[in-house]
């Protein structure tokens, strides 16, 4: 039997830094150059996830849109338009800099008034420069358990959890 | 790693991308660009909006309550029933329902008789007269702006056009002496390289791929290709969303409001163009090489209107399962086929 097609388009999320697109780099292999992503402040990738079974028991192949999108800081907004119509994001704090961590809230609220259906994974990005008991990862791991929202540490440097990331967020949009 | 832009963002970030896509139209665009700074100057700057306000307050009153009074009153409509709601507790929603209409006539009413009290319930609608404003610059500049599918889709059709346009250059240099000027002269005015302008020339009207994206999430409902050129397809997704994106940017780049979803319409490029047709849940996306007939642009909206009618519900509800819509390419085909001779 061959599974579905299904496209489905996330956004990576966090403040300047945080390693989404590198996260991204990591996972895909990337078509366009970066210029659009300083211009526009938002640059899309694309990735077919292995096939998996949904919640009605159907074989569906996700084919991921990756909206990788850039600011969250101070200086720069995103484009609220550019959440729309977004099935999940993958949100990327940063676990040597608590505000990444802080910054959340604020980053949660503005995707999820446009997208509020979307399905989300939280993951704690270049875990190969902390120790297990830093600070910043009791504070996201708390943050996470209280939000029940699925959190995973990463380093888009080691490779650790990239794809374990994108595949969690994938089990999500097929229930 | 680049370094985030201060606030005003959008200005500097737009100078940034016409650089990418166009390098040889930039002293055109410099000057359309410094046009738009200053008006998008002119709204920051509270002052001057106050000033300009006054100016064009008349004006945008005028037209606003000779145009849209009804739509005018169809938004306040609700709000005024809301209100009463509020005054009068939960249990009121018929009392709110009865009295709407009511009130509706009344305002109406007002409209009619009385200038002052209308500035009040303007004052929201102003706005948008300002945006018109602008806007109207704005055309000029989208028009230069965005060559942008000729960059993207064309990778492969651009080579075979570039060794196309180097034998005629060629050509150019040794026979046809006279043409050969006239085309050098009309390439110099309109800026393309003398190969291109022949080419432009030359070239028969051709469809060259056409994508039917979701408006909202950018993803590719269906697309087709020409026959004539490889498939396209995994790029096709990508650059469907990449569209959305940059029509998104665009738009807000120039102030618009979501009610003018029709901005990015038309791309040129001096060999493919773009154009885009606009509904309620897609995109029509038509890349093309040559001049179009004079009806292209309603075939378009035709084609667009009859996927929408035919497949409403899905598209509707489309969640990015292409599966209930694979018809969609085929009449895509069908519609390279049809307008290929037009
Ligand atoms: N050590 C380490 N560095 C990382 C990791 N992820 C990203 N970086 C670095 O962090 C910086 C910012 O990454 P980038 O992907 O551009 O962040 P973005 O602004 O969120 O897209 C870059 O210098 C990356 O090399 C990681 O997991 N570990
Ligand atoms: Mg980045």
């Amino acid at each position: 039997m061959t599974a579905t097609r299904i496209q489905k388009k996330i956004c990576m999320l966090g403040i300047f830094g945080v390693g989404k697109t590198s996260m991204v780099r990591r996972f895909v292999f990337e078509k366009f150059d970066d210029s659009y992503l300083s211009t526009i402040g938002v640059k899309v990738n694309q990735k077919i996830l292995p096939p998996q079974e949904n919640s009605e028991h159907k074989m569906i192949q996700h084919n991921l849109l990756i909206w990788d999108i850039e600011g969250f800081d101070d200086k720069t907004k995103p484009l609220n338009n550019y959440f729309i119509g977004s099935a999940g994001a993958l949100v990327v704090a940063d676990l040597t800099r608590m505000e990444s961590i802080t910054s959340l809230p604020t980053i949660f609220e503005t995707f999820q008034a446009v997208a509020p259906e979307a399905k989300l994974v939280l993951v704690g990005n270049k875990m190969d420069l902390v120790d297990k008991e830093a600070p910043t990862l009791v504070e996201l791991t708390q943050f996470a358990a209280e939000g029940d929202i699925a959190f995973l540490p990463t380093s888009a440097k080691t490779g650790e959890n990239v794809e374990a990331a994108f595949q969690k967020l994938g089990l999500l949009l097929a229930d | 790693m680049a370094k985030t832009k201060p606030d005003n963002g959008n200005p500097d970030r737009l100078a940034a991308l016409k650089d990418i896509l166009l390098k040889d139209d930039q002293e055109r665009v410099d000057a359309l660009e410094a046009e738009i700074r200053s008006l998008r100057g002119q709204l920051a700057d509270k002052q001057l909006l106050v000033e300009r306000l006054a100016d064009i307050l008349p004006q945008v009153l005028d037209l606003n309550v000779r145009h849209s009074r009804n739509e005018i009153v169809d938004i306040l409509n609700p709000i005024i029933a809301e209100g009463i709601r509020q005054q009068t507790g939960n249990n009121s929603d018929d009392l709110a329902e009865t009295l709407a209409p009511t009130i509706r006539k009344s305002i109406e009413y007002q409209f009619e008789n009385s200038r002052d009290r209308l500035t009040e319930v303007m004052a929201p609608i102003i706005n948008d007269g300002i945006k018109h404003q602008v806007s109207t610059a704005k055309e000029d500049i989208v028009d230069a702006l965005y060559p942008i599918m000729g960059r993207m889709v064309s990778r492969s059709v651009a080579e075979a056009m570039k060794k196309l346009a180097n034998n005629i250059n060629q050509k150019m240099n040794s026979t046809f002496r006279f043409e050969a000027w006239k085309r050098r002269f009309r390439a110099r005015v309109m800026g393309v390289n003398p190969g291109e302008a022949v080419l432009a020339g030359a070239l028969p009207f051709e469809v060259e791929e056409v994508y039917l994206i979701s408006r909202q999430s950018g993803l590719l409902i269906a697309h087709a290709v020409n026959d004539l050129h490889e498939d396209h397809q995994t790029d096709a997704l990508v650059i469907g969303s990449m569209l959305t994106a940059i029509k998104s940017f665009v738009e807000d780049a120039f102030e618009e409001g979501e009610e003018h979803d029709g901005v990015l319409n038309e791309i040129g490029h001096t060999k493919q163009s773009l154009n885009i047709d606009t509904s309620k849940y897609s995109y029509l996306a038509v890349v093309y090489n040559g001049v179009p007939g004079p009806d292209f642009k309603d075939k378009l909206q035709a084609q667009h209107h009859q996927i929408h009618e035919r497949y409403y519900r899905q598209l509707r509800d489309y969640e990015g399962d292409n599966s209930a819509l694979l018809e969609v390419e085929a009449d895509l085909r069908q519609f390279i086929k049809k307008v290929y001779s037009v």
